[in-house]
C-alpha cells in the first residue's frame, strides 16, 4: 500500500538510505588514514617487486657467484674473468653475487614465510578458538588449558627443535612457525565467539536447526573477521621477524638461498668492511615491517571504530 | 669507517647511562657478543643493538681488558669452538689440543720456535736402544715432575694412559696415533681373530677362505651385531649366535661348518679366560718408576716427534678412577676442582660457551720458566665476533681472521697481523659408501671442477696455496704429485663416465659444513662452481655445530663434508696415514688394499728417499681414487697483540705456553 500511495499521490520519493557494509565503511575510514594507506600501497609494491621483477630478463641470478667481482659498489658494471658482463645495481657481496637480486629473492622467502605461516596460524587459530568458544564447558576448559601449556613452552626453543627435526625443508619451516604462532589468534577468536554466541542471530540459526559446525563456520567466524584481520596483519611481520631470527642463528633458509634475515646476518658479520651488505637489506626489511605494522594499526581503527579512540 | 664512528657515538651515551652496571656487563660481554641473539628473542633489531652496545661498552675510556690481563699476565686466547672434553684421550681438534698442551705435559715437549727440535718434558733424556733400528726407545723421567695435586708423575702414569687410550671400550677418536706401539692396533681393536684363528691355523679352514667374515665393526651394516663385529661381541652373545647362525650376517660363500668353527674358536678363546689385551700387551713398559720403554712395530727415527702429540699425554689414574671406570668417557673428573694435570697450568674454571680458565700449576717442576699466571681459552667460533673482540681489546690472540678483514689489517695494523706457513690442508671428504659420491668418476668430476685458485684468491684471501694434491709441500724433501688441477673439460668427461649425461641428472646431495661463515662462503663458492662447470643443480649446504658435526663424520652419514687436517708431526705420513682403511680418522669409508700395503711398506723403511717414493706412489693412488677433494693448503692467518712475547711462527702451530710471556708494548696498537 505504501508504495502505491506514494507513487500515486506524487509525494516525493524518500530515498531509503542504502546500507553500507562493514567492509565498505572500513575501507572508507582506512582511506582517511594517510599513513596506513601509504603503508598499504608500499606493501603491495614491495610484494610485486619481489615476485615480478626477477621474471624480467637481465636481472642477475641471485646465486650466481663471481668471486673475482666481490664487494663491488652500487651502480657499477664489471666484466668477470670468464668474460661475463654484470651490472650491479646495489653492488655485490663477498662472492660477487648481486645484492639487488639477492634482496629480491630473500624477499620472496621472507614474504612467503610471512604469508604461509600466517595462513597456517590463521586456520588453526580461528577454528580452534571458535570451537572452544562456541561449545564451551569442559571442552573449552581443556582446549584453553592446552593453549596455556603451549604458551608456557619457551617459544624460540620449540621452533629451534622443530626446525632441527625437519631440517632443510623451507616448507616445513613455514609450517613450523605457523604451528606455534596460532595461540594468540585462538584466544582472540574464542573471546569474540563467547560474546557472540548468546546473541539473537545465533539463537535464530539454532532454532532453524543448523548444526553447530555450520553455525560456527557460517555465522560466528564471519563475525569475528575484524579482529582477525587486524591480528593477521600483525602476525605477518612477527613471523617474518621470527624467520629472520632463525636465519640469524643459522637455522633458517639453507645457503645459497637467502632471506632478509640471513642477508642481514651476513651483512652484520661483515659490517666493518662491507657496509652495503648490512644497510640495504636492513632498510628494506625494516620498511616492510613498519608498513605492515602501520597497516595493522590503521585496520584496527577502521574495522573497530569504538575502540580506536583510546 | 663511517659505520664504526656512528657506533662509537651512541656508545658514549651507553657508557654514561650504565656507569654502575658496567662492571657486571663487561664481565659477561663475551657471552653477549656471542649469544646476544639467544638472550633476546624479542627482535632482531634489539639483538643488533645489544651486540653493538656490548662491543661498544668496552671501547669506553676505561683500560682495555687485554691491558689489565697483560698486567696480571693472563693470556686471553680465542680458541675456535667449545672444547669437546678436557681429556687428552677424547679430543681431536686443534683448539682442544691447545688446552691439553696447557694442562698436561708429555715426555717430550714442543720447542718455542722450531717444530723439529725436541725439548725435555717429563722425560729428562731418551734414546733408542742400540741395535734396535729405532724400534725400542727408552725414556728417563725426571724425579721432580708432579701432578697438580702434588703426586709424583711416574712411568706408570704413562703406561696407564697408553693402556687407557688403546682400550677398546674407550671412545678415543685418535687411538690410531698409538699404533706405533707393538700390538697397538690389535689391542685397540680387540682383534681376537689374530690370536684365536690366524695364530692357530686349521688346515680344514685356511685363513684365506674365511677372512671375509666381519671380525671387526661394520658401521654400515643393518644388523646390530655386525655393527659391532665379532670382536665386539661378548661371550654370551657369541653363544647366542652359535645357537642361531642367522642372527649374524656372514659372507655368502661360507659353509655352516666354517661359521661354527669360527664361533667355536671365539667361545673357546673367551672360556679359557684369554683376552687379546693380556696376550698381546701394548708395547709400553715401566721398567721402574722413572724409566719408560716403548717398543715400536716399525722403525721410527722420528719417534720423539710423535710423542709430543696430545694423544701421548699422561693422565692421573687415581683421579679418573675416583669418578668412574678407566674407560668412562665423560665423567666428573674433567670438572674444575676435580681435574688433575701435570702441565704448567691447571684447570680452575670452565663455563660452557664462555671460557676455560687455567692458572699456574704450583707443583709444576719448571716453575721458573713459566712466565704467565694463566690463560683464558675463549670459544669464539664466529670469526667475525672473534675479530671484533680483538679490535675491542678483549683477546690477545685470535684463532683466525675473517678474509674480508685481512686487507684492512695489512694496511692499517700490520704489526698485529700474522701470516705464517702452516702444515695443513683444507679439503672435502666424500662418502664412498653411498650416494652419488660412491662413484669414483663422479668424485673425479667434482674434484676437477673446483677452481682452487679462485677460492684462494678471492674467498679465503689469506695467502693460502691452491691444493693440487693432499700433502702440503714442505722443505723436508717430499714433493707431492700435484695432480688435481682445475680443468672443467676433464671434469665433464668424468661426469659422463660416471653415467650422467648432464649435471641435471645428478641426484640431490648435500655439502655438510660445521657452523662458520668462512666454511659457508667456501661451500657456496664450490656449490656454484659445480653448477657452472658441471651443471649440477641439486646441491644443498647444511651446517652442524662442531660436536654434532664430528659425530656425523664419524658415522659417515653425509655426502660431502668440509674437512681440514693439520700435521701431527713433520712427515707426510701424518697426512697419508689418514686414508688407511683402519685409521680412526678415515671417516670416508674408503678402503684400498694397495694403498694400505704401500703405507705399510713405507713404514718399514728407514731410508727417507725410498720411503718418500713409496709414499708418493700412495698419494698418487689417493689422488686417483679421490675419496677427498683437495681445496687449499693452509696458511696460518691470525691476530696477535704486541704485548705477547716469545711467540714464534711454528709450522705445526703447537705453541708451548710455558715460554709465552706478556709485557705491555711500548706503543699500544692503533685502532683501525
Amino acid at each position: 500500500m505504501i508504495s502505491s500511495s506514494a507513487s500515486d499521490s506524487g509525494v516525493p520519493v524518500v530515498e531509503i538510505e542504502k546500507g553500507s557494509s562493514l567492509g565498505k565503511d572500513a575501507w572508507y575510514r582506512l582511506q582517511k588514514n594517510k599513513l596506513a594507506m601509504f603503508s598499504f600501497w608500499f606493501f603491495i609494491a614491495i610484494t610485486l617487486i619481489c615476485f615480478v621483477v626477477p621474471l624480467i630478463p637481465g636481472i642477475p641470478n641471485p646465486n650466481k657467484t663471481y668471486p673475482d667481482l666481490k664487494s663491488m659498489d652500487a651502480f657499477q658494471s664489471a666484466v668477470s674473468k670468464d668474460g661475463e658482463k654484470v651490472f650491479y645495481l646495489l653492488g655485490s657481496d663477498y662472492l660477487g653475487r648481486d645484492i639487488f637480486s639477492r634482496i629480491l629473492s630473500g624477499g620472496r622467502v621472507s614474504l612467503g614465510v610471512g604469508f604461509l605461516a600466517t595462513f597456517v596460524s590463521l586456520t588453526i587459530g580461528v577454528l580452534y578458538g571458535a570451537v572452544a568458544g562456541f561449545i564451551g564447558g569442559r571442552l573449552d576448559t581443556i582446549m584453553m588449558r592446552i593453549v596455556d601449556v603451549l604458551y608456557a613452552l619457551p617459544f624460540m626453543i620449540l621452533v629451534i627443535i622443530l626446525v632441527t627435526i625437519f631440517q632443510n625443508s623451507l616448507w616445513l619451516l613455514f609450517v613450523c612457525i605457523g604451528a606455534v604462532e596460532w595461540l594468540t589468534m585462538s584466544r582472540i577468536v574464542r573471546g569474540q565467539v563467547l560474546s557472540l554466541k548468546n546473541q539473537e542471530f545465533v539463537e535464530a540459526a539454532r532454532s532453524l536447526g543448523l548444526s553447530n559446525w555450520r553455525i560456527i563456520i557460517r555465522h560466528l567466524i564471519p563475525n569475528t573477521v575484524g579482529p582477525v584481520i587486524v591480528y593477521t596483519t600483525l602476525t605477518v611481520p612477527a613471523v617474518m621477524r621470527l624467520e629472520a631470527i632463525l636465519s640469524f642463528l643459522g637455522l633458517g633458509v639453507q645457503p645459497p638461498h637467502a632471506s632478509w634475515g640471513s642477508l642481514i646476518k651476513e651483512g652484520a658479520d661483515r659490517m666493518v668492511s662491507d657496509q652495503a651488505l648490512l644497510i640495504y637489506p636492513s632498510i628494506v626489511f625494516a620498511a616492510t615491517l613498519f608498513a605492515l605494522n602501520f597497516l595493522g594499526d590503521g585496520l584496527r581503527d577502521a574495522l573497530d571504530p569504538k575502540t580506536s579512540k583510546d | 669507517m663511517k659505520f664504526r664512528s656512528t657506533i662509537q657515538q651512541s656508545d658514549k651515551l651507553a657508557c654514561q647511562r650504565s656507569e654502575d652496571s658496567r662492571e657486571a656487563e663487561s664481565e659477561d660481554s663475551f657471552k653477549m657478543n656471542h649469544h646476544g641473539m639467544f638472550a633476546n628473542p624479542t627482535g632482531l633489531v634489539r639483538g643488533v643493538l645489544v651486540l653493538a652496545l656490548a662491543a661498544g661498552l668496552v671501547s669506553c675510556e676505561r683500560p682495555d681488558r687485554v691491558e689489565e690481563a697483560t698486567k696480571n699476565k693472563i693470556f686471553l686466547a680465542g680458541n675456535g669452538a667449545e672444547p669437546k672434553a678436557l681429556d687428552p684421550h677424547l679430543v681431536s681438534s686443534v683448539g682442544d689440543s691447545n688446552i691439553m698442551r696447557a694442562l698436561f705435559e708429555g715426555l717430550v715437549i714442543n720447542h718455542p720456535s722450531d717444530d723439529s727440535a725436541h725439548l725435555p718434558g717429563v722425560a729428562e733424556r731418551w734414546e733408542p736402544t742400540t741395535g734396535s733400528d729405532y724400534k725400542e726407545w727408552t725414556f728417563h723421567l725426571r724425579k721432580d715432575a708432579k701432578w697438580s695435586n702434588g703426586d709424583p708423575v711416574t712411568a706408570r702414569d704413562f703406561v696407564y694412559a697408553y693402556h687407557r687410550i688403546l682400550d677398546p671400550k674407550m671412545p678415543s677418536p685418535y687411538a690410531s696415533m698409538l699404533y706405533f706401539l707393538v700390538n697397538g692396533e690389535i689391542y685397540n681393536k680387540n682383534l681376537v681373530e689374530e690370536i684365536a684363528i690366524k695364530a692357530a691355523p686349521n688346515p680344514e679352514y685356511p685363513w684365506e677362505s674365511i677372512k671375509e667374515v666381519e671380525f671387526g665393526a661394520n658401521d654400515q651394516s643393518e644388523n646390530n651385531l655386525n655393527k659391532k663385529g665379532l670382536n665386539g661381541l661378548d661371550l654370551e652373545t657369541l653363544k647366542q649366535v652359535q645357537a642361531d647362525l642367522s642372527t649374524y650376517e656372514w659372507p655368502e660363500v661360507l659353509s655352516d661348518e666354517a661359521k661354527q668353527y669360527i664361533l667355536d674358536a671365539y667361545v673357546a678363546f673367551y672360556e679359557a679366560g684369554r683376552t687379546v689385551q693380556k696376550e698381546r700387551p701394548a708395547g709400553v713398559v715401566a721398567k721402574d718408576d722413572y724409566t719408560l720403554v716403548c717398543n715400536l712395530e716399525d722403525p721410527a727415527p722420528f719417534f720423539p716427534d710423535v710423542v709430543k702429540h696430545t694423544t701421548w699425554l699422561p693422565v692421573h689414574q687415581a683421579t679418573i678412577e675416583k669418578y668412574g671406570d678407566m674407560t668412562d668417557p665423560f665423567t666428573e673428573w674433567q670438572k674444575p676442582g676435580n681435574h688433575v694435570g701435570n702441565g704448567a697450568f691447571q684447570l680452575t674454571d670452565w663455563r660452557i660457551n664462555a671460557y676455560v680458565r687455567v692458572r699456574k700449576n704450583p707443583y709444576y717442576w719448571d716453575q721458573k720458566t713459566v712466565k704467565l699466571n694463566g690463560i683464558d681459552f675463549l670459544p669464539l667460533d664466529n670469526q667475525f665476533t672473534e675479530e671484533r673482540a680483538f679490535r675491542d681489546g678483549l683477546v690477545h690472540y685470535t684463532y683466525i681472521v675473517p678474509g674480508n678483514m685481512i686487507e684492512s689489517y695489512r694496511k692499517n695494523q700490520r704489526e698485529v697481523l700474522r701470516v705464517e706457513t702452516y702444515a695443513g690442508v683444507y679439503f672435502f671428504r666424500c662418502n664412498t659408501l653411498k650416494g652419488p659420491t660412491k662413484d669414483v668418476n663422479f668424485r673425479r668430476a667434482l674434484a676437477y671442477s673446483i677452481d682452487q685458485e679462485t677460492i684462494v684468491k678471492y674467498v679465503t684471501m689469506g695467502g693460502q696455496m691452491p691444493a693440487y694434491g693432499f700433502v702440503p709441500p714442505s722443505d723436508a724433501g717430499y714433493k707431492p704429485p700435484n695432480k688435481i688441477k682445475f680443468d672443467p673439460a676433464k671434469a665433464k668427461e668424468f661426469l659422463k663416465a660416471a653415467g650422467y649425461e648432464s649435471g641435471k641428472d645428478v641426484p640431490e646431495f648435500t655439502i655438510l659444513i660445521n657452523t662458520s661463515e668462512a666454511h659457508k662462503a667456501i661451500a657456496e663458492a664450490v656449490q656454484d662452481m659445480w653448477k657452472t662447470h658441471l651443471g649440477i643443480e641439486k646441491v644443498k649446504i647444511s651446517n652442524q655445530e662442531w660436536k654434532v658435526f664430528q659425530q656425523t663424520l664419524k658415522d659417515i652419514d653425509y655426502d660431502v663434508a668440509r674437512s681440514g687436517w693439520i700435521a701431527d708431526y713433520v712427515d707426510p705420513n701424518t697426512f697419508l696415514s689418514l686414508w688407511n682403511t683402519t685409521d680412526s680418522n678415515n671417516e670416508t669409508g674408503w678402503s684400498n688394499p694397495e694403498y694400505d700395503r704401500l703405507l705399510k711398506e713405507a713404514a718399514g723403511v728407514s731410508d727417507p728417499a725410498i720411503r718418500y717414493k713409496k709414499l708418493l706412489t700412495a698419494e698418487s693412488l689417493l689422488l686417483d681414487q679421490l675419496p677427498i677433494l683437495p681445496v687449499y693448503w693452509y696458511t696460518r692467518v691470525y691476530l696477535l697483540h704486541p704485548d705477547v712475547k716469545n711467540w714464534q711462527p711454528l709450522l705445526l702451530d703447537n705453541h708451548n705456553y710455558k715460554f709465552i710471556d706478556l709485557e705491555a708494548a711500548d706503543t699500544p696498537p692503533v685502532k683501525p
